[in-house]
C-alpha cells in the first residue's frame, strides 16, 4: 500500500518537529549582573547608595534600574526584574525620572505611560499610578506632582491636547487632581511658595515651541501665571538661594540651547528672569554654589558633537571651569547624558549613553574632577537618585538589606521615631537648641560624611545656622549626670527654604549715633521731634537704598542688619560695605592710594540670646592695622561737647573756609583735647539734635591720622587707605578691599573669636583728624551686601 | 529606522524598528520577461534554453509548490530561501522586509515583472503587502541575475528578488480563462479575488486581476517568562494584539502582446490600502493609534526587439506613484497627520549583442528621475535624477561560463531647503564564473561583486537629522559554491547545493547621536563581515501514479558582526536580528486530488541590539505549518474547484520575530478556489 508511506512519512516529520518544539524554552526571568568598582567603603557613610534608571530607548521597553552601594562598592545592574519577577513585560519603556520620597522610590517611565512605586530600600513594587506620557515627578505635603504631555481635553480646538501636572496622593497613589498647563511640560519645581514652576516645552508643536513657565498654586491646583523665559524649555532646578535655573533646549537650528536664571527682586517679588547666560545647557546638577552642566552641541562642519563639562557659580553667575573632568578622561565619553552629584562627598556622577542603542557607562570621578571609576549600566543611563541618610547604628550592607521599616521618612514623619528631636528650620536662620536635662557637662556634636562627628558645644545650649536646603544636620547630645552616668539625645535638623526670599542686602538699622560732624542732622537728615529710633530707622533706609550715611568725626557709628543671619565662611570674605572713598586723581597720590579715604572700623555681633536686639559681645573686625600699636591705639575714647549758646566762632586766619576752628570741644583719654571745626559749606548744627545729652563719649580703636597736607597751604589734603579691613577707605570696586570676613573678629584682649554668624553689624568712624576746610574726618556708609546669598 | 516623526528633542525614535510606520511604500512595478527569456510555466519548470543562463542558480519557488506552501504574501515564500532574514512585525498588514545574507534590506531590488519597485524615501519595500494571489514565481539571486539582458538596474544591488506575475494561458480553443477564489479564516480574514484572461487575438491577450483584503488583524499572544531556578513560571500573559487591521485592495491589468520580432507588454497597477500599526508591546501598553493609507499605482511596460541577426533590444518604461498618509491618533503621544507622495519615471533601453554564438555584449542605459513631496513642516521637498549604464559580456565555452559586468550611476539630487549636495558616483563591478567539466554532476562557481546603496532622502534630508553630505553605503561579495544534480530513476531530482560567502559592508549609514539629547544624524560610520555558509537539499519524486513528491531542506549559517570600531562595546559582536543558525524543510506531496503540505522554518538564537549580553538574547523560534488541500474536477469542461485548509504556527508557539511584536499563535485559514 504505496500511499499509507506519505502520511506515515509525515507523521514521522511531526514528531520529530514536536520533539524539536521543547528545545525551546521560555523566556527566563531577566537577572541582575554585578559589577564591582573596588570603590567600596567599607562602612556607612550617610548616603548608602543610589539608583540609576536607564531609559532604555522607545519601544525596547528596556527602562531599568541598577543600584549601586557604597558601602561594598558593588554596583548591581537589572535589579527590577529580580525584586519583582512577576510584572509583566518589566519596567518598561522609556525610563523618564526617579525620585526618593519618603521611604518610597517613584520611577517615570514615559511610553508604559506610568509612574511605577517601590520600596526605596528593597526595590520592590508597591504600585503604579497610570499617568498618560509622564515626565518628570516632583513632591510637597505628602503629594506627587507629575508632569504630563497630557492634560485634560483642551477647549481650543484644532490644537492638540497641553500637557498637565497631576497630583498624586503618595498615601493611596490615587490622582487626586489635575491643573492643565502648557504644551509638553518637562521638568517642574516646588517652592516655598506653595507654587510649582513647570517648564512647558512645546515639543510636539515644533516650530511653535512653548516659551513660558506655568506657575502652578498648589492650593487651589490652578496656573495662576506664567513667565516668558526662552523657548522649549526643559529643566527647572532650585538652588541653595531660592531661585531657580531653567534650561531651553532652543530650535536646533537658529535659537541655540540657553540657561536662565529666575529669582527674585526687591522691585519685583515675584519669580522671574534676572540673568541669561548665553551658554547651552543638556543636563544640570547644583550642589552649594556649585551648578555643575553638561552641554553637548553638533559641529555640523566637523560632523561631530563638542562637549562642554562646566561649573557655573550659582552666586557669582560665572563661569568657573569648562573642564570639570580635569584629568583628561573627558574625551573617553561618547555621550554625556546624566550628571549627578553625591550630596555629601561632592563626587560627580557623569553617564555615557553612547549610540542610545547599546549598553551605556557610569562614570565617577572625584570633586576635583580626577576619575575614580566606571561600570556599564543599561541602555541610556540618566537619572540617579541617592538614598538618604541611614539611622546610625543599622551597620554596614546596603540599604536593599535593610528592614524597609527602618529607614528614613522625613517627609512622613519617621524621622520623628528615629531621633529624640526632630526640627524643621529655614536655612539662614540661627537654631539654639537646649539640652533637656541640666547635667554636669555637655557636648554636641554633628555626626559628619565619614562617618565621624564634629565637636560644636560643651555648653548646654548649642548653636547651628544650617545654610543648605535640602539638608538634614544629624546632631548628638551627650550630658554627664550626677551619677557618672551619660545621658544622650539626638536631632535631626531639616533644612528648609525661606519662605519670603532672603534680601542680600542690609534690610535694617538699629542704632545711629554719629559724632559731631558736617554732615549731621543731613545725612541722614534730622527732622523736628525726631528721636533715637527715627534716626536709627532712617539711617537704615538709607542703607538699604545704598545711601549714604556720615558718621561724624571719631567714634560715631551705624548699627545695621539683614534679613537673616550671615553665614561665617571660613577663610573666605562674607560681607561687602559700600563707602564713598576715592583716590586723587593726581597719579602721584593715587598711585599710593592716597585721595579720600575716612576708614571706618568694623564691628560684629551675633544675637546670642535671640531677642533681635544688638545687645550682645561686640567683636571688632580687625583689619590691617590692628595689631601695630603705632597705627592702632587700642581702648581709645574721646567726649564730645555741646557747644552753648554763647560760644563765639573762632575763624582760622589761614584757612578762611573754617569759620569756626573751636567749634565743638572734645577731651580724650590721653589728655589731649581739640575741637570739631565748622566750615563755610555746612552751616547747620554738627551736634547731633536728637541726642537729649549735652556730652557723647565714644571708645574704641584709633586709627593713626592718614592725612597729609601737599600743598603747603591747607589746600590739598591726600588722606591715604590703609591697606585693608576699613569702610570707606577704597572705592567700592575694590571688592576685595571692601569686603569683610568674621574669622577677622577679636574680642578686647586682641584674642581672636571664632563666630558662625553674625546679626549686627557696627562700623565707627576710625580717625580723629580734622583737615581744614575739608572738615573733620568722618566716614560714610553705604549698603552692606552678603555675598554668599 | 524609524525616523524623527518629530522634529523636537523629547521624544525618541526607534532606532532598530525598521521603517515601520512612516512610509513603507512598496513601489511597485511590473514588466518585461518575453516568453523566451524567462523560466516558468505553472506545474513545470522549464529550464533555460540558453546554456550560458544562470551562471548562479536562483533560489526560486514558483507555480504550484508556491501556492500551496505560502497562501498569504511574498515575504512567506522568502522564508523559505537559503541566506535570507525577514523581518516580520507581527499580523496581517505587517510589515515585512527582507535582508539578504545580512547585508541590510537597503542592498535587496525588488522586481516586479522585470522593473524595479523603488522607495527613495527610506529605501525598503515592504513585501507583506505583495499578495502572492496574482504571483507566479518568486526568484531570489545572490549578486545579481545571472543574465546581461537587462536593465542597468538589474545589475546594480546586492541581492534582488523578482516576482513575476502570473501570464494568461489559454487551453486549446479557449479565448476566456476565469478563476475566482476567497479566503477566510483567522483573524476574521475575508480575502476574495478574481482573475480573467482575455484573448484579443492569436498574438495579444489581456489579463485582470482584483484582490480585496479586509481582516480585523487581531490575535491573542501570549508573554511568559520562568524563574531559571525554580522552573516556576512567574507570570504568563495572554493578551490580544490590536490596530493590525487592514483592508487593502489592489487591481492589475495588462495587456501581453506578440508582434513579429517583439514583444510589448504593458501593466497598470493599484493598491489602496488603509491599516493600522500594531507597534511594539511594552509595559503596561497594549494598543497604539498609528495608522497607514497607502496608495499605489504605476504604469510599466517593456518592449523587446529581437529583429533577424546579433542584435536585440529592450525598452522599459514607468511611471509610478506612491501616497501614503501617516497618522498617529494615540492620545497620548504627538498627533501625526502626515501625507507623503513619491512619483517615479523611469527608462531603460538594453541592447544585446551576439558577437558570436558563445559571446554576448550587453549594453543598457538607465534613467529615473524620482521626488517627493510631504506636508511636512520645512520638508525638503527632494527631487533625483539617477543615471546608470551598464557594460556587460559573458561567454561560455565548453563547462565555463563566465559572465563581468560594470555599471556606473550617476546620482543628482535638489532640494528646496539645503544647498544642492554633490553629484554622487559609484561603481558596480561584478564576475561571475561556473564550471561543470562534461556531463559531471557536480558543478563550481564562485562571484565577486562590489556594490553599493545610494543614501535615501530620509538618511539625506530628514528634517534636522538627514545629513546631505553622505557617500553610498557600500558592500563587497566573495562566494564560492558547488552544485550536485544526482537526479535519476524514481528521483526525479536531487540536488544539493552549498556556497560559502564572505561579504563586508562599509560605510554603513547609520544614526548616530547628535548635540543635545535624541538628536540624531546619519553617518557613514559602520562596519560589518559577514561569513557565511548556505546548503541546500532538494528532492522530488513520483513514487507511483498519480503521485508526487517534493522536499527541500536548506540550512544558513552566518557570522555577520560590526567592526566598526574597537571601542565599540559590541565590537565583533554578531549585528542584531541576524541568527547564526537558520533553516528551513518544506515538503509537498500529492496524490490523485489531495495534496499535504508541509513547512518548517527555524530561526536561531539572536540578539535584539548591536552588543552581545543577556539583556539582548532573542531565543529561537520555529513554527510548523501543514496545509490539505482537494481538488475537484466540475463536470463542467475544464472547470475545477481546490479546497485548501492550512494550519500555520501548528504547535502554537509564542514567539517575537522582532523583540516587542509579538507573532500570531496558531492559526488557520480555509481557501476555496474555482478556475476554469
Amino acid at each position: 500500500m504505496p500511499t499509507l508511506k506519505y502520511p506515515r512519512l509525515i507523521f514521522t516529520l511531526l514528531c520529530l518537529a514536536a520533539a524539536l518544539d521543547a528545545c525551546r524554552d521560555v523566556d527566563y526571568v531577566i537577572p541582575p549582573t554585578e559589577e564591582d568598582t573596588g570603590a567600596g567603603s567599607g562602612g556607612s557613610g550617610s548616603v548608602s547608595g543610589f539608583y540609576l534608571l536607564n531609559e532604555g530607548n522607545m519601544g525596547s521597553n528596556k527602562a531599568s534600574l541598577d543600584f549601586y552601594d557604597f558601602s561594598t562598592g558593588v554596583y548591581t545592574r537589572n535589579i527590577y526584574s529580580d525584586r519583582n519577577p512577576t510584572t509583566v513585560k518589566e519596567l518598561g519603556d522609556v525610563g523618564n525620572d526617579i525620585q526618593v520620597y519618603g521611604s518610597r522610590l517613584y520611577v517615570v517611565v514615559n511610553c508604559s505611560n506610568k509612574v511605577e512605586v517601590l520600596n526605596a530600600a528593597t526595590g520592590v513594587r508597591i504600585g503604579h499610578v497610570d499617568i498618560p506620557n509622564c515626565r518628570y515627578v516632583r513632591f510637597a505635603g505628602g503629594k506627587a506632582y507629575v508632569s504630563s504631555y497630557v492634560g485634560p481635553v483642551s477647549l481650543d480646538k484644532g490644537r492638540a491636547t497641553r500637557g498637565a501636572v497631576y497630583e498624586v496622593d503618595t498615601a493611596s497613589l490615587a490622582i487626586t487632581r489635575v491643573c492643565q498647563v502648557g504644551y509638553q511640560p518637562e521638568e517642574l519645581e516646588i517652592m516655598d511658595d506653595g507654587l510649582i514652576y513647570v517648564a512647558n516645552s512645546g515639543g510636539y508643536m515644533a516650530p511653535d515651541y512653548e516659551d513660558e513657565i506655568s506657575v502652578v498654586d498648589i492650593e487651589s491646583m490652578t496656573e495662576v501665571r506664567r513667565i516668558k523665559v526662552g523657548i522649549n524649555l526643559h529643566r527647572v532646578r532650585r538652588d541653595s538661594h531660592g531661585r531657580l535655573w531653567v534650561s531651553s533646549r532652543g530650535d536646533y537650528e537658529g535659537v541655540p540651547s540657553n540657561l536662565f536664571l529666575l529669582g527674585r527682586s526687591v522691585d519685583n517679588p515675584d519669580i522671574h528672569v534676572i540673568d541669561t547666560l548665553d551658554m547651552p545647557c543638556s543636563e544640570m546638577a547644583i550642589r552649594g554654589d556649585s551648578l555643575f552642566f553638561i552641554a553637548s552641541e553638533w559641529d555640523n562642519y566637523e560632523q561631530k558633537n563638542t562637549v562642554s563639562y562646566g561649573i557655573i557659580n550659582t552666586r557669582t553667575r560665572q563661569l568657573v571651569t569648562s573642564h570639570f573632568i580635569t584629568d583628561g578622561t573627558e574625551a573617553d565619553i561618547t555621550m554625556p547624558y546624566g550628571l549627578a552629584l553625591h550630596p555629601t562627598l561632592g563626587d560627580i556622577y557623569v553617564t555615557d549613553a553612547k549610540n542610545y542603542v547599546s549598553s551605556g557607562s557610569l562614570m565617577c570621578y572625584s570633586r576635583d574632577g580626577k576619575l575614580k571609576w566606571t561600570v556599564k549600566t543599561g541602555d541610556i543611563p540618566a537619572h540617579i537618585v541617592f538614598l538618604g541618610v541611614k539611622p546610625s547604628g543599622s551597620g554596614g550592607g546596603s540599604i536593599i538589606e535593610d528592614d524597609a521599616d527602618k529607614d528614613l521618612d522625613y517627609d512622613d514623619g519617621k524621622l520623628e521615631a528615629l531621633y529624640d528631636h526632630v526640627f524643621r528650620v529655614p536655612r539662614l536662620k540661627k537654631l539654639f537648641l537646649e539640652a533637656d536635662l541640666v547635667a554636669y557637662s555637655y557636648r554636641w556634636t554633628m555626626r559628619t560624611d565619614d562617618g565621624g562627628e564634629e565637636l560644636l558645644s560643651t555648653d548646654r545650649r548649642c548653636l547651628l545656622i544650617p545654610e543648605t536646603v535640602g539638608d538634614t544636620l544629624l546632631l548628638d547630645v551627650r550630658m554627664g549626670m550626677a551619677d557618672g552616668d551619660f545621658v544622650s539625645e539626638s536631632y535631626a535638623i531639616v533644612v528648609t527654604c525661606e519662605s519670603k526670599a532672603y534680601s542680600p542686602y542690609t534690610a535694617i538699622g538699629y542704632e545711629y549715633r554719629p559724632a559731631p560732624g558736617q554732615f549731621v542732622n543731613t545725612m541722614p537728615p534730622y527732622e523736628e521731634g525726631d528721636d533715637e529710633a527715627d534716626m536709627a530707622r532712617k539711617a537704615g533706609q538709607c542703607l538699604a537704598n545704598d545711601e549714604m550715611v556720615s558718621l561724624g568725626a571719631y567714634g560715631g557709628y551705624v548699627t545695621f542688619g539683614f534679613d537673616h543671619t550671615i553665614v561665617n565662611h571660613r577663610g573666605e570674605s562674607d560681607f561687602h560695605i559700600n563707602g564713598n572713598a576715592f583716590y586723587s586723581d593726581v597719579a602721584q597720590y593715587s598711585s599710593r592710594r592716597g585721595g579720600s579715604c575716612e576708614p571706618g572700623i568694623v564691628m560684629v555681633s551675633l544675637d546670642a540670646n535671640g531677642n533681635g536686639v544688638p545687645d550682645d559681645p561686640w567683636y571688632e573686625l580687625a583689619g590691617s592695622a590692628y595689631h601695630y600699636p603705632d597705627s592702632c591705639r587700642r581702648d581709645y575714647e574721646v567726649t564730645y561737647f555741646r557747644t552753648g549758646e554763647d560760644h563765639a566762632a573762632v575763624p582760622d586766619p589761614a584757612d578762611n573756609s573754617v569759620t569756626d576752628a573751636e567749634y565743638i570741644m572734645w577731651v580724650d583719654n590721653d589728655g589731649r583735647s581739640g575741637h570739631v571745626p565748622k566750615n563755610v559749606f555746612h552751616k547747620q548744627d554738627y551736634y547731633p539734635a536728637w541726642i537729649a545729652a549735652d556730652e557723647m563719649t565714644f571708645r574704641g580703636s584709633l586709627l593713626r591720622q592718614n592725612a597729609v597736607e601737599t600743598s603747603g597751604e591747607k589746600r590739598y589734603y591726600v588722606l591715604y587707605a590703609y591697606w585693608w579691613g576699613y569702610v570707606d577707605n577704597h572705592p567700592n570696586a575694590a571688592l576685595g578691599l571692601t569686603s569683610f570676613d568674621i574669622d577677622w573678629a577679636v574680642d578686647e584682649a586682641g584674642r581672636s573669636v571664632s563666630l558662625p554668624g553674625v546679626d549686627f553689624i557696627r562700623v565707627y568712624t576710625g580717625v580723629n583728624q580734622a583737615c581744614g576746610w575739608l572738615g573733620e574726618t568722618s566716614t560714610e556708609v553705604g549698603r552692606a551686601t552678603d555675598l554668599w546669598l | 529606522m524609524r525616523i524623527n516623526i518629530i522634529s523636537h528633542g523629547t521624544v525618541r525614535h526607534l532606532l532598530c524598528a525598521a521603517a515601520l510606520y512612516f512610509i513603507v511604500s512598496a513601489g511597485q512595478s511590473a514588466a518585461q520577461s518575453s516568453l523566451t527569456d524567462s523560466v516558468h510555466a505553472i506545474g513545470e519548470v522549464t529550464v533555460a534554453a540558453r546554456s550560458f543562463r544562470e551562471v548562479i542558480p536562483s533560489q526560486k519557488l514558483q507555480g504550484e509548490e508556491l501556492a500551496r506552501l505560502c497562501s498569504h504574501s511574498v515575504a512567506d515564500a522568502l522564508r523559505l530561501f537559503a541566506g535570507v532574514q525577514v523581518k516580520d512585525y507581527g499580523g496581517v498588514g505587517g510589515i515585512k522586509t527582507i535582508n539578504i545574507r545580512s547585508m541590510g534590506s537597503h542592498h535587496v531590488g525588488v522586481f516586479y515583472d522585470g522593473v524595479q519597485l523603488s522607495n527613495v524615501q527610506n529605501g525598503q519595500v515592504d513585501l507583506g503587502a505583495f499578495s502572492l494571489d496574482n504571483i507566479e514565481a518568486v526568484t531570489l539571486h545572490n549578486g545579481q541575475r545571472s543574465e546581461i539582458f537587462q536593465s542597468a538596474r538589474d545589475f546594480n544591488t546586492a541581492g534582488t528578488v523578482y516576482m513575476w506575475t502570473r501570464r494568461p494561458r489559454f487551453a486549446n480553443g479557449k479565448s476566456l480563462g476565469v478563476s475566482a477564489s476567497v479566503k477566510t479564516g483567522s483573524f476574521d480574514l475575508v480575502n476574495p479575488a478574481a482573475s480573467a484572461d482575455l484573448k484579443l487575438s492569436p498574438r495579444s491577450s489581456v489579463s485582470f486581476s482584483a484582490e480585496h483584503l479586509r481582516s480585523s488583524g487581531e490575535y491573542t499572544f501570549r508573554y511568559r517568562r520562568q524563574n531559571p531556578q525554580t522552573g516556576a513560571i512567574v507570570y504568563d500573559t495572554t493578551a490580544c494584539r490590536h490596530n493590525g487591521d487592514i483592508t487593502a485592495t489592489r487591481v492589475e491589468a495588462a495587456l501581453f502582446s506578440s508582434l513579429p520580432n517583439a514583444e510589448l507588454y504593458l501593466k497598470l497597477y493599484n493598491y489602496t490600502s488603509d491599516r493600522g500599526v500594531p507597534g511594539a508591546i511594552v509595559n503596561n501598553v497594549w494598543r497604539r493609534g498609528e495608522r497607514i493609507g497607502d496608495n499605489n499605482s504605476f504604469a510599466q511596460g517593456t518592449l523587446t526587439l529581437t529583429p533577424q541577426g546579433l542584435y536585440k533590444l529592450k525598452a522599459l518604461g514607468k511611471w509610478a506613484m506612491y501616497r501614503t498618509h501617516y497618522q498617529n491618533n494615540d492620545t497620548s503621544s504627538i498627533k501625526v497627520d502626515n501625507r507623503y507622495t513619491q512619483r517615479e519615471a523611469y527608462a531603460s533601453a538594453a541592447n544585446l549583442f551576439r558577437l558570436t554564438p558563445a559571446w554576448d555584449v550587453s549594453i543598457a542605459l538607465d534613467a529615473a528621475w524620482n521626488d517627493m513631496t510631504a506636508d511636512l513642516y520645512n520638508f525638503a521637498e527632494p527631487t533625483r535624477w539617477t543615471f546608470m549604464s551598464a557594460v556587460a559580456t559573458s561567454v561560455a565555452w565548453r563547462g565555463l561560463k563566465a559572465q563581468a559586468s560594470l555599471v556606473v550611476t550617476l546620482v543628482s539630487d535638489r532640494t528646496e531647503r539645503t544647498a544642492d549636495p554633490p553629484t554622487r558616483k559609484a561603481w558596480t563591478p561584478a564576475v561571475f564564473l561556473s564550471f561543470r567539466p562534461g556531463s559531471c554532476p557536480l558543478a563550481v562557481r564562485a562571484f565577486a561583486k562590489k556594490s553599493f546603496r545610494m543614501p535615501t532622502f530620509n538618511d539625506l534630508y530628514y528634517a534636522d537629522m538627514g545629513n546631505s553630505i553622505l557617500s553610498p553605503e557600500k558592500t563587497m561579495q566573495y562566494n564560492a559554491g558547488l552544485s550536485l544534480n544526482l537526479s535519476s530513476g524514481i528521483l526525479q531530482s536531487l540536488v544539493f547545493q552549498a556556497d560559502v560567502y564572505y561579504n563586508e559592508v562599509t560605510d554603513k549609514i547609520v544614526a548616530y547621536p547628535k548635540g543635545q539629547q535624541f538628536r540624531w544624524t546619519m553617518l557613514n560610520l559602520g562596519k560589518v563581515e559577514i561569513r557565511g555558509f548556505d546548503v541546500s537539499a532538494s528532492a522530488s519524486l513520483a513514487p507511483v501514479a498519480e503521485a508526487s513528491l517534493s522536499a527541500k531542506l536548506q540550512y544558513t549559517l552566518q557570522q555577520a558582526i560590526d567592526v566598526t570600531s574597537r571601542a565599540d562595546a559590541y565590537y565583533r559582536d554578531q549585528i542584531p536580528y541576524v541568527p547564526r543558525h537558520s533553516g528551513s524543510a518544506s515538503l509537498v506531496a500529492s496524490w490523485r486530488g489531495w495534496g499535504l503540505d508541509y513547512s518548517f522554518i527555524y530561526t536561531g538564537e539572536r540578539w535584539s541590539q548591536q552588543e552581545n549580553i543577556i539583556y539582548n538574547y532573542v531565543m529561537p523560534w520555529y513554527t510548523h505549518d501543514v496545509s490539505l488541500l482537494r481538488d475537484f474536477a466540475l463536470r463542467r469542461a475544464d472547470a475545477s474547484l481546490r479546497i485548501q485548509v492550512e494550519v500555520n504556527n501548528l504547535l502554537d508557539q509564542d514567539y517575537d520575530v522582532i523583540v516587542n511584536y509579538p507573532m500570531p499563535g496558531r492559526n488557520a485559514r480555509l481557501t476555496l478556489r474555482y478556475s476554469m
